[in-house]
């Protein structure tokens, strides 16, 4: 991979910039701001009416799909617990250290399985805890059968997706963490860290974790 | 994790004042990104569409600042993806709209059609470093990938410009 920074690229990089600054300088939309507000708070949205519509055709269609595979080749849909799971986590706003586990005991592997495959159907929620975009990731594999994902959110909207399946919720979902906590060999804080300054603290206890800071050249 | 029981009503002059702060920043990250002034506008009423859906959260977040830009990123990556290859924005348009004076000598012309060559992800990272001044660790943030993906973007980004910049 080239270094972006090597003195021969600087001509491009300098030139881009000029490119960008050009850009920049063109005028706006007249209504902007306006147009934004008046479209996140109108209860009626042509354009997300359209996606929600064009969403639902997509599920219909999927479904649709999902079931004519099953009757041909005799596939469940529903998830088999796997011999192993690999645990990413993505640290999102928070200052983490990196953290990528793999899982090979059995009995862990099927608590977490069952856990996930367990929980309620979720749906959007307009009143939910602070979120710093902290997520695990959870990648199920066994021999034979194929493998399978969730991405469990930390905090926020708690909506769990699944790479097989409609999002669940993960709200109140304390057996989840605690099977998470105890395979990752993480208490409750260090497993569902949040965000020094958020008021109030989405957890009783006293840890939290500081934030990544933003360059003040931004914007 | 128990939900907050307020109202997304409560904050609609918050909301406002966010708007009033942000949009025209949103807006310049997204068009440079999207490439076509409609959808950056689109872009950018669907990211503050997604702040007051999840407002509850967002009204105290330490960073909305952030919070807003990943949004943003990810709109607009996805918005780009749908797109396709399609040129929005020809040379002449470009140039018509710029404000200013038209450069004689071509070469922002030609890095403006080295610019269609880049993928979504790759006109994030160069919008988002090269004009905003994040950090590529705040880059990778935003992109949702590691700092190594992310410096892997911008590299092969201005690898593609300086490519097509001297075959031009």
């Amino acid at each position: 991979m080239p270094d972006p920074r090597d003195p021969e690229d600087d001509e491009v990089i300098g030139l881009t910039r000029v490119y960008l600054t050009r850009r920049r300088g063109q005028p706006p939309p007249p209504h902007l701001e306006d147009d934004a507000l008046r479209f996140a708070l109108s209860p009626q949205r042509s354009k997300r009416s359209r996606g929600v519509l064009g969403g639902a055709i997509l599920v219909v269609t999927t479904v649709a799909v999902a079931v004519a595979v099953v009757a041909v080749h005799g596939i469940r849909p529903a998830a088999v617990p796997g011999s192993t799971v690999q645990i990413t986590r993505t640290p999102g706003l928070l200052a983490l250290p990196p953290l990528e586990v793999t899982i090979t005991d059995t009995q862990e592997v099927a608590d977490l399985s069952s856990d996930i495959q367990s929980l309620p159907q979720g749906h959007e929620l307009y009143s939910c805890p602070i979120s710093w975009g902290t997520s695990y990731s959870l990648t199920f594999s066994s021999t034979g059968t194929p493998s399978w994902t969730a991405i469990i959110p930390v905090w926020g909207c708690g909506l769990v997706t699944l790479s097989n399946g409609p999002e669940r919720s993960a709200l109140n979902a304390t057996t989840l963490w605690s099977d998470l906590g105890n395979a990752l060999g993480l208490v409750t804080d260090q497993v569902e860290p949040y965000g020094c300054g958020a008021q109030p603290p989405p957890s009783a206890s006293g840890t939290c974790y500081p934030t990544v800071a933003i360059s003040p050249s931004a914007g | 994790m128990p939900a907050v029981t307020a109202s997304p009503e409560d904050g609609s002059a918050a909301l406002e004042r966010l708007i009033d702060s942000e949009a025209l920043r949103l807006y310049r990250i997204a068009l440079a990104i999207v490439d076509d002034r409609g959808d950056a506008e689109d872009v950018v009423q669907e990211t503050m569409l997604s702040a007051w859906r999840h407002w509850c959260s967002l009204r105290n977040h330490p960073n909305q600042k952030a919070w807003l830009t990943r949004v943003c990123v990810n709109h607009s990556i996805h918005r780009r993806r749908a797109l396709g290859r399609r040129v929005l924005w020809s040379s002449e348009q470009w140039l018509a709209a710029s404000s200013g004076p038209v450069n004689t000598d071509g070469r922002l012309l030609d890095l403006h059609r080295a610019y269609q060559s880049l993928s979504a992800r790759q006109r994030a990272m160069v919008a988002l470093h090269l004009q905003d001044g994040f950090t590529v660790e705040e880059c990778a943030r935003f992109l949702g990938c590691r700092s190594g993906t992310a410096r892997s973007h911008l590299g092969r980004a201005v690898a593609k410009l300086r490519k097509e910049f001297i075959h031009a």
